[in-house]
Parts: C-alpha cells; sequence; structure tokens
C-alpha cells in the first residue's frame, strides 16, 4: 500500500507556479517611463539614453525568455555608469545631482530584480523620486502623473501578496484592483483633512538649493539682443493679486535688478547684491497690512531676485530688502513663489512734460559706492557718441535739461522699434545712434544711461517687465515672458532718482498698450510659442487659454502654496486661537470618527438586508411606473402586475419590464 | 533566529490556547504588525515629510500624506482579508512509515475571497495557500516526522500580507488535526506456522510476489493504486487480492518473539495487511489489547492505529 504520492505531484505543480511567478516588467517599464517623462528634464542625455537602453534590455529578455544579466555586464555597466556619473557632474553637488543619482540607481536596480527585495527596492526608490519631482515642477499635470505612477507602484506591489492564482488570471485582477481603488478613494478625505491640519513647520535644517537648472526670463546681465529673445516666448512671469484697483498700465514697472556696470556692449550687475548668510527655505509667510497691497505668484526662475512695483515694501517673510529698493528671496525660487507687498497709490510724476518719467523714493544706494553710477567703458569706444554727448552738454548747461533733451532726442530723429535689431560691433552704442537707429528698449535703455553717464550725470539700466494682462474679469494679472523690459533710472541733483523710459519716447503704445498688442505684428513676436499666437485670432483657444490659466493660478494659490499661513488661519477661523493642543486632539477626533465610521460601515453591512441586482432595478422601474399612475397593488405578484399593464403602458416599456418580470421569476424560484 | 518581539508575544498567546478542529479568524485571534517592508515604508514616509518640510512643498506633503493614508487603510484591508476565515481539520487515514504524510487543513470564507494566504510551521517557511473563498478548499500540509505514532499537527502559522506587504497579518492556530503513522510494512516470518500449516497458505512470501495488479476501476482507494507503476507507464493499476483464505486468522504479537519491537510490528503490520487484501477475516493481539476477527476496512484501520500507537 503506497499512498505517498498523492498529494506530491499537486503540490509541486503548486510549486513551480509560485517560482515561476511572472515579474511585474511591464508595470515597471511604466513606473521608469513615467518618472523619465517627469524627470527628463534635467536628466543628462546619457542618463536618459542609459534608462531607454536598459528598459529595452529588460524587455526583449523578457519577451525572450532569456536569462537575467550575467553579473559582469552587470558590474560593469554599474560601474561604468556610476563613472560616467562622477565625470559628468564632478562633484557640484545640487538637487538635480542628487535625484539624478536616486534615478540612476532605481534603474541599474530594475536591470537586475530577481527577488522581492530588489522589486522593493526599485519600487521605494520610484516614490521617493515621485516626491523629488515636485521639486522641479508643480503642475496639475505634474501631479495627476505622478499620482499615476503611485498606482502603478501599488499595483506591483499588490501582485508580490496576493499570491500566485491571482496573477496568472487576468480576471481575479479586476476584483483586485477594484478592492484598491475602493481604498484610493477612501483615502481621498483622510488625504484632505491631513494636508489641511497638519501642522506645517519651519524647515528644520538648511538643505542644498542650487540648481543647475536653466533659469528662465531675464538675467543678470543685458547684451543688446537679449530681451528681444524674451519676446518669442509666450511662457508667464508670474501673476499679481492687488488688494485694490489694479494701477493703470503705464505705472506698472516690474522691477527686477539693476544693471550699473557697462563694458560698451553688455550692462551687468556689478556686484551681486545677495546676502552672504545661508538661508532655510521661508514659507513665505503674508504680513496684514491695511493700505494697497499686492500678492505675486513667480513661477520658479531659479534665481534670486523679485519683482516689485517701485517704492514697495516687503510684506512678506521670504523677502530680503536689497540694495536700490530692490528686493531678494532667501533661497532660490525653485517653485512656484508667492510674496506680498506694499505699494504707494498716489501719482508722482517729475516733469509733466516728459511722459513715463516718475520720481522714486526709494532708490537710493545704501552699502555700495555711488561712484558706481558713473561707470563707463574705455575711452577709445563709441567716439562718435563721446563727441554728441560733449556738443549736447554744451547746449544744455543742467543735468535736468541735458537729460530731457537726450530723452527727446529719441523722438525727434527718425529711431525705429523693431523686435529683430541688428547685430552690431565695436562700437556698437555708436552703430546704433547713428546708423541703423533701429533698436529693442535694451538698445534705448543702454545707450541712454551710457549717454547720461558720460555727461556726469548718474545713471543706471533697470531690467525687470513692464506691464500685463488682466484676467479672470480683471481680477489678476498675468505678466509673460513677452512682457520683459529695460528702462533707466536717472539721479538728478536736488530732485534724487528718477525712473525713465527712452522706449516710450520712441514707441509709446509699448507702455501704454503692453507687449502683447504692440508686438502683434512685429516680425520675431511669440516665434518659439507658435500655438499661442495662433490662439491668439481664435476666440474658443483664447477662452480655453484663459480658463486653464485660472485653473493653474488656482491651483498655485491653493494647494502648491497652502503652506503655514494658510493653515494657521484656516485652523483659528475653525477653533479660534491657534495652537497645537487643538491641532491634535483635532486629529485625534477625526481618527476616532473614521474608525467609528468604518467599523459601523461593516456592521451595517454585516446586517444589511442587500438587494440584488435585478430586484433594484424592477423597484426603480415600480418607481416609475408609480409616478405614470400606474401603481402596483399591494400583495400584487410581478407577474399579475405584467398582466394588469399589459395594455396600459406603451409597448417598449412592456417589453423591458418583461425581460425584468422573467428574470426576477428566474431568481427568485430557481434555487 | 531571534523572532521580533511581536511575533513572539503571539507565539506566547498562542502556545496557551486551545486545541480545536475548528477555528474562525476574528480579532480574536489575528495579530497585525508592520512587516519589515512596512517599518521601512515607514521610513520612507519620515523622509518624505523631512524633504517636504525642509523645501516647504505642499505638493511633497501631499504625496505624503497619500501614501500614510495607503499605510493606514492598508491595515483595515489586511485584517478584514483573513477575518472572517474559517480552519478545520480534515480527515486523513494516516500513512506507512517511510512516506510522507499530510495533514488535511480546510479552509473557508463565507464572503468574498482570502488573498495571498500563506500556511507554514514557523514564520519563515511559508508557503502559498491556492484559492481561498466560499467554497471549502483541502490543503495539504506536510507532517515534519515520519516515526511510527500519532501524530498531532504542530502549531499552524497562517499570515498574510495583503494587499502591499506593508502589514501582516498572522495567527497560530493548534488545529486538532492528526496523522497516523503505521509501521512499515516488512514480510517476516512467524514462529508458529500452525495457521499457515491449517491453511495451507504459505504466509512467508515475497512481498512482490504478495501484490497481483489489476486495471483501476472507479471506487478503489487511491491508496492502492501503484504509483510507481503510474509513473512509468501512465497506466493505474490497483493492487488486487491474489488469495483467498476463509478461516478466521491471528496476528498475535508472541509469534514473532526473538525479534525487536519495531520489527515485529512491521511483520504484523505486512500480515495484516496481507490478510485484509485477501479479504479474510482476522484478529490481533496485542500486549495491551486485542481485537476480534473481522474483516471490515474500519477493522482494518483499527488495527494499523493500534500496530502504529504500541
Amino acid at each position: 500500500m503506497n499512498s505517498t504520492q498523492q498529494t506530491l505531484p499537486e503540490k509541486e505543480a503548486f510549486n513551480n507556479v509560485f517560482s515561476a511567478r511572472a515579474q511585474p516588467v511591464g508595470a515597471l517599464l511604466l513606473i521608469i517611463s513615467i518618472q523619465l517623462l517627469s524627470h527628463g528634464s534635467y536628466l543628462p542625455l546619457w542618463l536618459i539614453s542609459f534608462t531607454v537602453f536598459v528598459g529595452l534590455y529588460r524587455l526583449l529578455a523578457y519577451k525572450r525568455n532569456s536569462r537575467p544579466v550575467s553579473k559582469v555586464v552587470k558590474t560593469t555597466l554599474a560601474l561604468g555608469s556610476c563613472a560616467v556619473f562622477i565625470a559628468y557632474y564632478r562633484g557640484s553637488f545640487s538637487v538635480e545631482m542628487a535625484s539624478a543619482f536616486l534615478f540612476l540607481t532605481a534603474v541599474l536596480k530594475f536591470l537586475e530584480i530577481k527577488t522581492d527585495k530588489d522589486l522593493l527596492i526599485t519600487v521605494y526608490t520610484m516614490l521617493y523620486l515621485c516626491c523629488v519631482s515636485f521639486l522641479f515642477s508643480q503642475s496639475i499635470v505634474h501631479t495627476f502623473l505622478q499620482i499615476a505612477l503611485i498606482a502603478v507602484c501599488l499595483y506591483v506591489l499588490l501582485l508580490q501578496n496576493v499570491g500566485p492564482e491571482f496573477v496568472l488570471t487576468s480576471s481575479s485582477l479586476s476584483s483586485l484592483s477594484k478592492i484598491v481603488g475602493k481604498l484610493l478613494l477612501v483615502s481621498i478625505p483622510l488625504v484632505i483633512v491631513f494636508f489641511l491640519f497638519f501642522p506645517r513647520i519651519a524647515p528644520l535644517w538648511h538643505m542644498p538649493f542650487k540648481t543647475q537648472q536653466a533659469s528662465t526670463g531675464i538675467s543678470n546681465a543685458m547684451s543688446p539682443g537679449d530681451i528681444a529673445e524674451l519676446t518669442k516666448s509666450s511662457e508667464i512671469a508670474f501673476r499679481v493679486d492687488f488688494s485694490g484697483r489694479v494701477p493703470e498700465k503705464s505705472r506698472l514697472y516690474w522691477r527686477g535688478l539693476v544693471l550699473d556696470q557697462f563694458d560698451g556692449r553688455e550692462w551687468r550687475q556689478a556686484i551681486e547684491y545677495y546676502p552672504a548668510k545661508r538661508y532655510k527655505v521661508d514659507p513665505g509667510e503674508l504680513y496684514d497690512y491695511q493700505g494697497a497691497s499686492y500678492q505675486v505668484m513667480l513661477e520658479p526662475h531659479h534665481n534670486r531676485w523679485a519683482f516689485s512695483l517701485e517704492d514697495s515694501q516687503a510684506l512678506s517673510s521670504n523677502l530680503l530688502p536689497a540694495e536700490m529698493g530692490l528686493f531678494n528671496f532667501k533661497t532660490d525660487a525653485i517653485q512656484a513663489t508667492r510674496y506680498k507687498m506694499s505699494y504707494s497709490e498716489s501719482i508722482d510724476i517729475g516733469d509733466e512734460t516728459l511722459p513715463f518719467v516718475r520720481k522714486l523714493s526709494k532708490a537710493d544706494r545704501l552699502k555700495t559706492t555711488p561712484r558706481q553710477d558713473l561707470q563707463r567703458p574705455h575711452k577709445s569706444i563709441n567716439p562718435r557718441t563721446q563727441q554728441f554727448v560733449r556738443e549736447m552738454k554744451a547746449r544744455y548747461r543742467t543735468p535736468e535739461s541735458l537729460f530731457i533733451a537726450l530723452m527727446k532726442h529719441f523722438s525727434q530723429e527718425s529711431f525705429y522699434y523693431t523686435l529683430k535689431p541688428d547685430v552690431a560691433g565695436e562700437h556698437f552704442v555708436d552703430e546704433f545712434l547713428f546708423d541703423s537707429k533701429k533698436g529693442f528698449c535694451a538698445h534705448y535703455a543702454g545707450s541712454l544711461a551710457y549717454m547720461l553717464r558720460l555727461a556726469s550725470i548718474p545713471a543706471r539700466v533697470v531690467i525687470g517687465y513692464q506691464g500685463g494682462e488682466l484676467r479672470d474679469s480683471g481680477r489678476y494679472l498675468v505678466v509673460h515672458q513677452y512682457d520683459a523690459h529695460a528702462w533707466i533710472e536717472v539721479f538728478l541733483p536736488g530732485k534724487g532718482w528718477h525712473r525713465a523710459d527712452p522706449t516710450a519716447m520712441v514707441a509709446p503704445e509699448r507702455i501704454l498698450d503692453g507687449g502683447a498688442e504692440s508686438f502683434r505684428e512685429k516680425e520675431g513676436f511669440l516665434e518659439d510659442s507658435p500655438f499661442s499666437s495662433v490662439g491668439q485670432h481664435l476666440a474658443l483657444v483664447k477662452w480655453m487659454n484663459q480658463y486653464i490659466d485660472k485653473l493653474s493660478y488656482g491651483w498655485q494659490k491653493w494647494v502648491v502654496n497652502y503652506n503655514q499661513g494658510e493653515h494657521q488661519s484656516l485652523v483659528s477661523s475653525l477653533m479660534g486661537e491657534y495652537s497645537l493642543v487643538k491641532i491634535a486632539s483635532l486629529f485625534a477626533y477625526f481618527v476616532i470618527s473614521v474608525f467609528v465610521a468604518v467599523f459601523s460601515y461593516l456592521w451595517l453591512k454585516k446586517y444589511a438586508f442587500k438587494y440584488t441586482w435585478v430586484e433594484k432595478k424592477y423597484m426603480m422601474w415600480c418607481y416609475l411606473l408609480r409616478r405614470m399612475g400606474r401603481q402596483r397593488e399591494v400583495g400584487e405578484t410581478p407577474r399579475s402586475y405584467l398582466e394588469r399593464l399589459h395594455n396600459n403602458i406603451p409597448g417598449f416599456m412592456y417589453a423591458v419590464l418583461k425581460g425584468l418580470t422573467e428574470e426576477l421569476e428566474r431568481k427568485q424560484y430557481s434555487s | 533566529m531571534k523572532l521580533p518581539l511581536a511575533e513572539r508575544i503571539g507565539e506566547m498567546i498562542a502556545s496557551k490556547g486551545r486545541r480545536d478542529r475548528y477555528f474562525k479568524l476574528s480579532q480574536k485571534n489575528i495579530y497585525i504588525f508592520p512587516t519589515a517592508a512596512g517599518f521601512v515604508f515607514l521610513a520612507l514616509l519620515l523622509l518624505m515629510l523631512v524633504t517636504a518640510i525642509n523645501y516647504q512643498n505642499s505638493l511633497i506633503y501631499l504625496v505624503t500624506f497619500f501614501l500614510g493614508a495607503i499605510f493606514f487603510f492598508s491595515i483595515w484591508l489586511c485584517f478584514l482579508n483573513i477575518s472572517g476565515l474559517e480552519v478545520s481539520s480534515g480527515q486523513e487515514d494516516g500513512v506507512f512509515e517511510g512516506e510522507l504524510g499530510y495533514f488535511s487543513v480546510r479552509f473557508k470564507k463565507e464572503e468574498g475571497e482570502v488573498y495571498g494566504l500563506k500556511a507554514g510551521y514557523s514564520a519563515d517557511k511559508m508557503s502559498f495557500v491556492s484559492r481561498v473563498n466560499s467554497e471549502l478548499s483541502e490543503f495539504p500540509m506536510p507532517a515534519p516526522s515520519l516515526k511510527r505514532g500519532k501524530h498531532t499537527m504542530k502549531r499552524l502559522r497562517l499570515e498574510s500580507r495583503f494587499p502591499f506587504g506593508l502589514i501582516k497579518a498572522w495567527t497560530w492556530l493548534k488545529l486538532d488535526a492528526e496523522l497516523y503513522i503505521f509501521p512499515k510494512p516488512v514480510a517476516g516470518s512467524a514462529n508458529v506456522s500452525e495457521f499457515a500449516s491449517e491453511t495451507g497458505v504459505n504466509s512467508v512470501q515475497k512481498s512482490d510476489e504478495f501484490n497481483e495488479l489489476r486495471s483501476y476501476q472507479a471506487g478503489d482507494s487511491f491508496k492502492r493504486i501503484n504509483w510507481k507503476k503510474y509513473a512509468s507507464s501512465e497506466v493505474l493499476l490497483v493492487r488486487d487480492a491474489d488469495f483467498a483464505v476463509s478461516d478466521a486468522s491471528r496476528v498475535r504479537w508472541q509469534d514473532y518473539e526473538p525479534h525487536g519491537k519495531e520489527e515485529r510490528l512491521r511483520f504484523m503490520c505486512d500480515r495484516i495487511c496481507r490478510l485484509y487484501q485477501a479479504k479474510q477475516a482476522f484478529a490481533m493481539e496485542l500486549p495491551v489489547v486485542v481485537l476480534e476477527p473481522d474483516l471490515s476496512e474500519a477493522h482494518f484501520h483499527e488495527c494499523l492505529r493500534q500496530l502504529a500507537l504500541y
């Protein structure tokens, strides 16, 4: 009698199934592709191609069911890619480098996944990379992409833990995805409560922040063609909410940087006026202010400077006052940053005869030497300009009259405003002023400041943005990259610093109508954004653009920039004064109520009477018929009800009801 | 290997539990605790939270809370998955020494399905149990010992890491499943050959000759199938009795006098098997028990059990 092998064959087959458990290569490839898409903007090209290579390799190996990568190949690839990595970054530490390294490790791990542990490492690394990706982008689309990534990661984890038979059949997976879908839905309220009420604390320590990401928008140096380049882009620079009336367009000079060093061709900053101290990321607390103020939501430009209207004062904690009435952030603006400022609504025009000139009260230098505003390049450059200024100075004796004369020179002579100025040679100012007479704002501002300095009048170039477009029925202002502008500030003895805009002398429509309107017909405008320029003509596209912009502004305001301040004001509006004890008790109540809710739901579900789908459908029809006045009598069976209705209701309804009745009878009496 | 604290506490409580033929899993006997992967996940969440705080990034907060909520609710899912699971012991006839024996464990869950259920005797040696739902399914748990005797199943550990492997829910059950391991039948000669001479049947035969094979018919016991033959020829053959003995036979302990205890039992077992297969009524005498002549299957099994127990 031999009963040994009765159960063995079954058992062996079972073990085989277990060991042959398919690795979720498809899902992992999806995860890697999503991350490649989200991180691709800063990853070096070699790493991107390496990832694609590894992905394809794994896919082919999986399709052909070939053996895993040999140890030698694996080690070579790992050491090789690490060597390339070190050579590429050469010890410069940045956020990109750190996350590129994480990415590389995840890809290498993916290459050699064999055990559940390997898989876990890959998935966890990918989840952390998901967090890191939000340092580079905070858009709605990106957020949804990352949530999809989390869902796929959970799916992979699920496959590891449901047992082999569910992995092998796709039908059982649908019931599983239902469970997981329910789980995700249930988590949403919990996530919202935590997001709103979890205390937002100040940063614990300083984080590496220098990113290598190419900054967008204006830079701290201005060559003749620079700002004209920006008119090709319809990207948004920042959005502004005003507490009161939005000032006129001609007053919206958003100062960004002062360029006070001129080498004959390029204007740049003499010193970078950043504080030496290393700051933690500031949560950007907004201070209360009774007077007129505005809040700027800056798109990340990866630099320190903040844009402000003239004579503004900082009203948020993330700003630091800098030289000459400018402001800097405490750390590079690598994410959408909100700040608040006050401004004066009074209009103070220095000279009635000259529009676009305004007296400034907070533009003085504090620490640096005022002589910087008289710096000029070597004498041998631009001889004709020097001669011209000497002549003008002889005619106009006071600095003020000389300044007015030089401004008027631009409107009196036949200067032409163009987005595509000629490329100039060594004596660039000479060529512009006396030969071509074609230029963009940078040419007018740069040459005027130069001429003023030649006449020993302190002057400097300011770059930033001018104007903006009102959106959402004037509720907020959008400033685009094509609104980039350069103008000058001049010191008139006894009167102080003044803003002056020579471009306005040549093309006043640029200031009065804004960049978009005045450039529309000009060659080169929005060259890099063909879609948006097409869209300008279609009402639907325009409306959609506006709607999308409103949505993403709302997202930035209420989600991306939901921070300490908002958190505290929300809590105190609900519960009076803000305190951590209150928050803690709120969380305790919440967790208890979630427990109670879930358990009572389960309890009710256990004892609740359940209707089948057919019964539910039948009852819906009964309700419908009752509304039609064909009520089912008490105690009437479905069959007799159907017979009674035979000629009283439309044919198609009868047919449906007949089908339902039959199905109901079958279900009721079959078992 | 030293077990983690949560495991040790679970084991301690379980070791005091009662032994039973039927268990239903509920909050009374389910232990639930994060796995190692779960703790790493929590550490990852902490890292994410610190990243969110230090970069003041709301969306990283959002992701952290999202994953935290998933962790939180997967505790429930994990518990509900194995809660309501009914475990009972099935019937096993027993096997001969040297064969692999299995305890029969039956699973059932009234509502829904149990995902990723694993069973084993210790935390580090668990294997997946296939499909457990509202239909009774049987799972063979290998018996660890091959020695003759009556074996009760060691404490059974059931575990599930559904849904994401972050949380494990497990239980220790003292399931009242029994397995008899009978002495290995070995042909041997009895000292007193009176029955043999009376009946004219030579009881000392080589065990190979003892078996005659006929083809399988519905109703034949699986235990009589010659699996070796099946493996080589793929034809199901059943051992059949090749002779009939009409007289009552007595298989007695004292008849195998000079041999040792185990050997005697083996000879007796062999003798009983032959007599039973020959559809002959037989009696068995052990120093502790005497079983009166009979030819029913119940009697045969009782004899085997007594041999296993002695």
